[in-house]
């Protein structure tokens, strides 16, 4: 393990190259641009590629590109960025392409606060490009967790042959903090399954598999005809409109994930068990959230925090499980988004706190909060 | 070295003149040299040079929650208007340390204020404006008690760049003299 201060930008960049990133396509935005420039130090040493392009939108496809080549890619951006790129996120959910998209969440809509945090990203990074389509979002809160979510977010990309996104915000994506950094060795990595080589490449099936299962797509030259499509694809990558097939490719694409998110789903649970109030945040808020349970509890206030870590697909049953009956208060850098969720899950009304106007929702704020309303 | 549970430092300037490159190094130092955590955020104008700019350094014993000063120990500054830009949350008994050439008097008994002329000992005294940042962080290292001036000597030569050791070292001793 090696000890390094440094802030969540170049955390993320380090994390992916130990991942296996060898490609990098971005175009540069407040507050995600260091991660753009340390990956541009980092990969051209170990033999990886970095590319600026001339927007959002290209930089996504050339991240596909380079996935389809069977290189493990990245993109990173900033919400009128991530907007951009919206399109060609859904081009990867339905070519069923690994990669992963980094988006450090700051204050909107439009360019709204270029160098003030946000969680306004949330509903955008499950629902920002059109149609149904399986998704993975994480959403790390700690400066060695920022590290270790950052592998993660290759590994279930390649895993499950998805986009998956990692939401960072202002705050931790330019604090400088003490990260741990394992030796590579601690490091699991996932590689991406091919199809076994000497199949008769006209048995081949692009997207054929077993209900649940990711494709086994091929790389290029592997041998294999194949075809990607951005159409609705029958099992073979070729256009249909033939509901039937319609139906049976999309219910593939949505089991890949759905039948696998006890694996995907990831939560911290902070002085949960004896709470009677729960905190629900995430990202940075969380770690707010944390320090004010701390001066909570020494005033003998019981109060707990359930952080999800992925926040795509979001754990109903876990979070349903670990609240009970219990009061929950929600907290978010937005205007209530993921309380929509949590309401979902809890099939109930929760108390809220929210705050959009570019500062953190401070410990003092969350005491005042619980204090006056909750107790 | 007094025993460390939770302290605030903040350091502004003008951008440009390497105040912020004193708050990192003084953060990476106490993480170095004292199994400390902390933090350090700079927050920039949209002047690349010329605009208000400050960092806000946290060091606690346990690892840090909130990544954000609410109670300022500790607040160097070089310049009179970022100085009165950033002078919030300044805890009462605090550390002041002013560029007695750049800021205006600032006699307010809640506090304990040092006036030290900072850039221009850099200056003259030890020959390169630009060793203001190990001056500053030396002169802070010595008043809140953060870090040896043997840890320094063996610190800063290391995070310099090549062909500045010796100026910087220079700078390490004299600010661990000034105050």
């Amino acid at each position: 393990m090696k000890r390094v201060v440094m802030p969540g930008n170049e955390t993320v960049a380090h994390a992916a190259v130990a991942a296996g990133c060898r490609f990098y396509a971005g175009y540069p935005i407040t507050p995600s641009s260091e991660l753009a420039a340390e990956m541009s130090k980092l990969l051209p040493k170990v033999g990886g590629k970095f590319i600026q392009m001339e927007d959002e939108i290209a930089s996504m496809a050339a991240a596909i590109g380079a996935s389809v080549a069977g290189y493990k890619a990245m993109t990173a951006t900033s919400g009128p960025g991530f907007s951009l790129k919206q399109e060609h996120i859904g081009l990867a959910c339905m070519m069923e392409v690994p990669v992963v998209i980094v988006n450090v969440m700051r204050g909107g809509p439009s360019t709204g606060l270029p160098t003030h945090p946000a969680q306004g990203d949330v509903m955008q990074a499950r629902w920002g490009t059109h149609g149904d389509h399986p998704i993975i979002a994480l959403a790390p809160a700690f400066p060695t967790e920022i590290y270790m979510e950052t592998i993660r977010a290759f590994n279930l990309a390649e895993r499950f042959r998805n986009p998956v996104i990692l939401l960072l915000d202002e705050i931790l994506a330019h604090t400088y903090e003490v990260v741990d950094i394992p030796e590579p060795e601690e490091i699991e990595l996932v590689e991406r399954k091919l199809p076994p080589s000497g199949l008769n490449r006209l048995d081949f099936y692009t997207y054929q598999r077993k209900e649940g299962d990711p494709p086994l797509l091929p790389n290029f030259f592997q041998g294999y005809n194949f075809h990607f499509e951005s159409l609705a694809h029958d099992e073979m990558g070729f256009p249909t409109t033939d509901p039937e097939k319609v139906a049976y490719i999309s219910r593939l694409r949505e089991a890949k994930i759905e039948k696998h998110r006890e694996e995907i789903w990831k939560n911290d649970e902070y002085m949960l068990e004896d709470a009677e109030i729960v905190i629900f945040a995430y990202g940075s808020v969380a770690r707010s959230a944390k320090e004010a349970i701390n001066r909570l509890r020494s005033e003998g206030i019981k109060v707990g925090l359930f952080r999800p870590i992925t926040l795509w697909p979001f754990p109903h049953q876990p979070l349903r499980k670990a609240v009970g009956e219990r009061k929950v208060l929600v907290a978010e850098m937005n205007l209530g988004q993921m309380v929509y969720e949590v309401e979902r899950a809890l099939r109930r009304d929760v108390f809220t706190l929210f705050k959009a106007d570019g500062t953190p929702i401070s410990p003092v704020e969350f005491m005042d909060k619980i204090k006056g309303e909750l107790i | 070295m007094k025993e460390i549970n939770h302290y605030e430092l903040r350091f502004s300037a003008i951008g440009g003149q390497g105040i912020i490159t004193a708050g990192a190094m003084l953060a990476e130092a106490v993480v170095q040299y004292k199994g400390l955590y902390a933090i350090h955020s700079p927050r920039y104008t949209a002047q690349v040079r010329g605009g208000p700019t400050k960092v806000d350094v946290v060091i606690d014993k346990n690892p840090i929650n909130f990544p954000k000063t609410t109670n300022v120990d500790y607040y160097l500054s070089t310049s009179e208007k970022s100085f009165r830009t950033y002078f919030q949350d300044i805890k009462p008994g605090a550390i002041i340390v002013l560029d007695s050439n750049l800021v205006e008097e600032f006699n307010d008994p809640k506090y304990r204020v040092y006036r030290i002329p900072l850039i221009e000992t850099a200056a003259k005294e030890i020959g390169n404006v630009v060793t203001v940042s190990t001056l500053s962080l030396a002169v802070t290292a010595k008043l809140t008690g953060l870090l040896t001036l043997e840890e320094l000597e063996d610190f800063i030569p290391k995070r310099v760049p090549k062909g500045y050791e010796e100026i910087n070292l220079k700078a390490v001793r004299l600010g661990y003299s000034l105050v």
